[in-house]
């Protein structure tokens, strides 16, 4: 599966548009997690923990995108989008979306 | 005097979290400055448009952070807020969080000639008025050129 976030695949050729495909996944915060945060919150640096939840929550939205591209039969995705909304305190979802094509 | 005992700790907290959180900053600044200098080779652009070249490979790849201010910071961004300055910290705070996040993108795409099309976001991370911290997210497309 190639996946970019261009109108086209450099190089390839699409021959059917397959339409939108999306995949998203909602986390939490873990509070225990949370404790070691609030430490960094007083002096500074890098949240370790939440950049790592952050990537596999994308990483996640992304792979879910792809076995819906698969299910319609694509075999590379274009111009993909991330978006992320608050919605409840202390959770985000991640959203992630592209148009599912075919290219030779 | 028992009424000081928490006035001593608030200051105290906010000494040490400006001469801690200013060091690291510097610390990291540096580390940035470095690694932009080595990855200096791999040119992330806001085009769309590949070079006119055969094509071998292309990569989605992102790159994020998620970054903590002080407490000093947060002290001085509410006082600002009264006024209506500029808050040079939280400048320096933003700054950090996307050349931090360009620069992990560009680690990612190692051995590629170019990332088109780079958009880079950022989220507050928090409840409500709090900010626990700042993410900046970059992604773009890696190319791989023929040889």
């Amino acid at each position: 599966m190639e996946i970019t976030n261009i109108e086209t695949i450099p190089g390839k050729r699409i021959t059917t548009h397959f339409g939108l495909v999306c995949g998203s996944t909602v986390r939490s915060k873990n509070a225990f997690k949370d404790i070691g945060a609030s430490f960094k919150n007083i002096f500074g640096g890098e949240l370790k923990t939440y950049t790592h939840l952050l990537d596999e929550s994308r990483q996640e939205a992304i792979s879910r995108m792809i076995e819906h591209a698969t299910s319609l039969g694509a075999n590379a995705i274009v111009n993909v989008r991330f978006a992320t909304s608050d919605v409840a305190a202390g959770a985000a979802e991640i959203y992630i979306y592209g148009t599912a094509v075919k290219v030779e | 005097m028992q009424d000081l005992i928490p006035w001593g700790i608030w200051i105290a907290l906010f000494v040490f979290s400006y001469f801690f959180g200013t060091y690291k900053e510097k610390v990291h600044f540096a580390n940035i400055v470095e690694r932009e200098k080595a990855l200096l080779l791999l040119p992330a652009s806001s085009m769309k448009c590949p070079e006119d070249r055969a094509v071998v490979k292309t990569e989605l790849v992102m790159g994020n952070v998620v970054i903590a201010g002080d407490f000093f910071k947060q002290v001085v961004a509410q006082l600002a807020s009264l006024f209506g300055m500029r808050i040079s910290v939280a400048e320096a705070l933003m700054d950090r969080a996307r050349r931090e996040a360009v620069l992990r993108m560009k680690e990612k795409a190692a051995g590629a000639d170019a990332i088109l099309n780079v958009r880079v976001e950022s989220m507050k991370i928090g409840e409500r008025k709090k900010i626990t911290g700042i993410e900046a997210m970059a992604c773009g497309t890696a190319i791989y050129y023929a040889k």
